[in-house]
């Protein structure tokens, strides 16, 4: 009998609905864009920490500014100087 | 933009939020579905903007995520409405503003004429006039094609034309007719032949023999064109010669003016005001009664705002008298000389171009002469019909 390679089968799947993991589009360091988060965990000028399923993301850099909420999704616009993700 | 008008309309309220969670209280707004915006970090913690009706009904969410609200500024329609509840004047004008920009929207403010190179555009106007559409016609009782029709019919060169009442504009499209081109139905042999004295500069021959090159001197009545072409076999055809030879020719003109003659000076003159308002003008002017004849001059201005032509406007009407007694100054008869010169060289020599000009003013007795000398490239070419004699 054959075997099913199960590598294989994940590679139709796209990864993000696979493992339940945030989208994030960024424009230059101006703008972000977080498909798939849960909440906001920290928000102030210089860091905003996201919360999505699997991970926390946090933004350091200058005036950063929460530009649009939903229920699954975050823009945050600003100086972004770094991403940081903690599993 | 009609986000903001609405938020105003609506009434919003821009708060500061100061606690320990006020990450929370952005999450579980958002699990409410409030609505709220320009969510920022500021001295006092974090400053947003929440409608009225949604900032009375968060308070359970604040003591949850143990923030404290506190109310900065209440902007919109609802909250001038109650600060200015005793002010009823502001509410009747602005009543009373709707009500005259309503009624005002009824009439026609503006025309605006597009598409008219020969014809002018006063003459359209005047003939719109009397076909019944003027500044302040009743949109409502304006019959376009009735209009249309009568303005063609008025003024023969228009072709075809369309009146777009647009708000307060009647935009009127005119496409003037084409003028038919000149056929020369003679086919009957002509020579053309000098008109003057000159040094010729270009030659543009349809139809015969040309002569003449350029930088030939020519004289009057010189053949320039023949009407005789002789082929190779020595055979004569005679044909209706058509060109056009262009010379430089000398001219010399005269002006005078008589000192003694009474003319109408500029500075002698009576204003009279009109304030004009749709088709209803009101005197606000008068000016003192002057003995003597007058020359009136009619200026209109019209109230602009933001490039928006309003209804309202003031005709000024200036009239110059003469003084019989007074003589002329050589300044003025010299100013006098240079406009009639301006004059003849709009309507006789428009249709060669001066090259140069000489003027030379001298005074005799009562006589002020200017002497003109003009060099002009212009057509000199004139058709001979061929007798038997030529």
């Amino acid at each position: 009998m054959r075997k099913i390679n199960k590598s294989n089968i994940g590679s139709h799947i796209p990864v993000d609905f696979m493992y339940n993991l945030p989208v994030i589009e960024f424009t230059g360091n101006r703008q972000v864009l977080i498909e798939g988060s849960t909440g906001v965990l920290q928000y102030e000028s210089e860091v905003v920490r996201i919360n999505t399923k699997t991970m926390v993301v946090a933004f350091y850099g200058r005036d950063l500014t929460l530009k649009c909420i939903s229920a699954t999704g975050v823009i945050i616009s600003g100086f972004i100087a770094k991403t940081e993700f903690t599993t | 933009m009609l986000i903001k008008i609405i938020r105003w309309l609506r009434g919003y309220v821009i708060f500061t939020v100061a606690g320990r969670f006020p990450e929370r209280f952005i999450n579980l707004l958002n699990q409410r579905g409030v609505l709220y915006w320009n969510f920022v970090p500021c001295k006092e913690g974090h400053r947003a903007s929440m409608s009225l009706y949604d900032y009375l009904r968060i308070r359970k969410i604040a003591k949850r995520s143990s923030v404290r609200l506190r109310k900065q500024k209440a902007v919109g329609l609802p909250f001038f409405i109650k600060n200015n509840k005793k002010r009823k004047g502001i509410f009747i004008g602005g009543v009373c503003a709707l009500l005259l920009i309503s009624f005002l929207n009824q009439f026609i403010w503006v025309i605006e004429i597009n598409g008219t190179n020969r014809i002018s555009d006063v003459q359209v106007i005047e003939a719109l006039q009397e076909s019944g559409l003027t500044v302040g016609t009743y949109k409502g009782a304006m019959d376009v094609d009735t209009i249309e029709k009568d303005t063609i019919l008025r003024v023969p060169d228009i072709g075809w034309m369309s009146i777009n009442a647009i708000n307060n504009i009647a935009k009127v499209e005119i496409k003037e007719k084409a003028k038919s081109p000149k056929i020369s139905n003679s086919v009957k042999p002509c020579n053309l032949k000098a008109l003057c004295d000159g040094v010729i500069t270009s030659t543009t021959v349809v139809n015969g023999n040309c002569l003449v090159k350029r930088g030939s001197a020519v004289v009057k009545n010189q053949l320039l064109v023949s009407s005789v072409i002789e082929d190779n076999n020595q055979n004569l055809t005679y044909v209706h010669s058509e060109g056009e030879i262009l010379a430089d020719v000398n001219q010399e003109k005269t002006f005078s003016v008589n000192m003694n003659n009474s003319y109408t000076l500029d500075k002698n003159y009576t204003e009279k005001s009109k304030l004009n308002f749709l088709r209803f003008s009101i005197p606000f002017e008068m000016s003192s009664s002057h003995k003597g004849e007058k020359l009136p001059v009619f200026k209109q201005y019209r109230a602009c705002v933001n490039n928006v032509t309003l209804p309202l406007g003031k005709t000024v009407c200036r009239n110059y008298y003469c003084n019989t007694n007074e003589k002329l100054n050589s300044d003025t008869a010299k100013n006098i000389l240079k406009k009639k010169i301006k004059l003849q060289e709009c309507f006789e020599y428009n249709k060669g171009k001066i090259k140069s000009k000489r003027i030379n003013f001298t005074q005799n007795n009562n006589n002020y002469t200017a002497k003109v000398n003009y060099i002009i490239n212009k057509n000199i070419a004139v058709k001979q019909k061929l007798s038997v004699r030529s």
